[in-house]
């Protein structure tokens, strides 16, 4: 045909338009990479005490942080992004949320309910693990409720329980938050409904409290601290046992109320199935 | 629809207790004529609220913080008679002519822990009066003695001293 520029040009013709994406690199221009932990050379800018024959200042130890400022360790952020977090909510703001009907005191509440409401948000992925219930607002605090929290304060159950209500501290690990802050979006995946774990090390002690009203808590001692609490805080208990209400309880291992683990929820056609294999059965109530 | 009920469910952790809330609200060791147990009957008490006094500006001029309790002394029937006459002679200037006996608390911000703080003071105020009254012993009252008596011993004793140093300086008559 004709010179190789000619054949080039008119292969051009035909080939996509030179972009980005197209290119390659020019293999006679490499620019060395240097591995993580290999020694590079670097440019000194700037000399400090070493380079001017000065001493350094009292307490210097070669470059590491000197005892001085060491000692004494204040690690109040130590391992921050691995513990749980309890974002707040305030009594103020429950007894609002309930007057403006965002929540229904006659139904038990728990933190699937705080979330529909669109005024509490919370996002496992920042490690938020529930709500924590906060005493602002504990003196204008009126409404009659059923609540389950994950952790809460000797003045919040005072609060709720001299109005005639109930409250609980329930621990739910990171897969049982995940599908109950947002339940439709769980159950749109698909997915068996999960087996609520039972509290880590750390948390065992405070569940299992009768003074926090733990959900793993013996119900007699439970009884006897609010009668303390009563005494405490100068108000009269009522009696629950005219109130089905106030005696609805989840249990330990279930996520939400009136579903079992291992249900899987069919939002489309509107079903529930639930797994027939005993064994499959068994292991969700272990 | 039988209740969904695990392994862990309350029935089977703690068999012997019972699992509904309270039917039972009368307390287990109630306060009687015998012995002050440390629990009070709330509805013997009246419990008012009015302004607290100090800084605050428009919060402390508007909400009720103050807490008043007021009880009967004399008509208590869950309070021992010797508490009774103690706590009478100890708090008398909050005991009015009618015998109520006024607690008063603005300690905090919230009206209901000034509440709580009215009913410890009831609390400790009681415990304290159902104490039995201090009586020196026997030696503590000898050793009293002897100090008095030594004590008058040196004042003689300084004064005479006193007396010949003044009498010294007077002129020889």
């Amino acid at each position: 045909m004709s010179s190789p520029t000619e054949k080039a040009l008119h292969l051009l013709r035909y080939l996509p338009r030179v972009s980005l994406n197209n290119l390659s690199p020019n293999p006679y221009f490499k620019k060395k990479t240097y591995k993580v932990g290999q020694y590079r050379p670097r440019e000194k800018i700037n000399k400090s005490n070493r380079e001017r024959l000065r001493f350094w200042p009292v307490g210097y130890e070669g470059g590491r942080v000197p005892f001085y400022l060491k000692i004494p360790i204040e690690e109040y952020y130590k391992n921050h992004k691995y513990r749980r977090q309890y974002p707040p909510l305030t009594l103020f703001q429950l007894q609002l949320m309930i007057d403006n009907k965002a929540i229904d005191p006659e139904e038990p509440i728990d933190l699937t309910s705080l979330c529909n409401t669109n005024f509490y948000r919370i996002d496992p992925r920042f490690n938020h693990f529930g709500v924590h219930l906060t005493d602002e607002g504990c003196n204008e605090f009126r409404a009659k409720v059923n609540i389950e929290v994950q952790y809460a304060r000797e003045p919040v159950i005072a609060a709720i329980e001299r109005n005639g209500g109930v409250i609980t501290a329930a621990y739910y690990d990171i897969n049982s938050v995940i599908a109950l802050h947002r339940p439709m979006d769980f159950f749109q995946k698909g997915e068996p409904i999960p087996k609520r774990m039972l509290p880590t090390e750390d948390a065992v002690e405070y569940y299992t409290d009768p003074k926090n009203r733990g959900y793993l808590a013996d119900p007699q001692k439970v009884e006897e601290e609010r009668q303390i609490l009563a005494q405490k805080y100068g108000y009269k208990l009522p009696d629950h046992s005219r109130d089905p209400i106030m005696n609805i309880r989840k249990d330990p291992r279930q996520v939400f109320f009136g579903l079992e683990p291992g249900w899987v929820v069919n939002l489309r056609d509107r079903q529930i199935l639930r797994p027939t294999d005993p064994d499959l059965n068994q292991y969700y109530r272990d | 629809m039988p209740a969904f009920k695990s392994d862990q469910s309350l029935d089977k952790l703690y068999p012997k207790s019972n699992t509904t809330s309270s039917t039972d609200t009368t307390p287990a060791k109630p306060s009687t004529a015998q012995q002050f147990t440390g629990h009070i009957p709330i509805d013997k008490l009246e419990i008012s609220y009015c302004r607290s006094s100090g800084p605050g500006g428009q919060h402390v001029n508007t909400t009720n913080t103050k807490v008043t309790v007021q009880l009967h002394l004399q008509s208590a029937d869950w309070i021992p008679h010797e508490t009774k006459l103690r706590l009478q002679e100890l708090h008398k200037n909050s005991i009015n002519k009618e015998g109520f006996w006024m607690i008063r608390s603005d300690k905090t911000r919230i009206q209901m822990m000034n509440v709580a703080d009215c009913m410890d003071k009831i609390r400790c105020y009681i415990t304290e009066a159902s104490k039995p009254l201090y009586t020196p012993s026997i030696e503590t009252l000898e050793k009293i003695r002897l100090n008095r008596e030594r004590a008058a011993i040196r004042r003689l004793e300084q004064k005479r001293i006193r007396s010949v140093t003044k009498s010294s300086r007077r002129s020889v008559d």
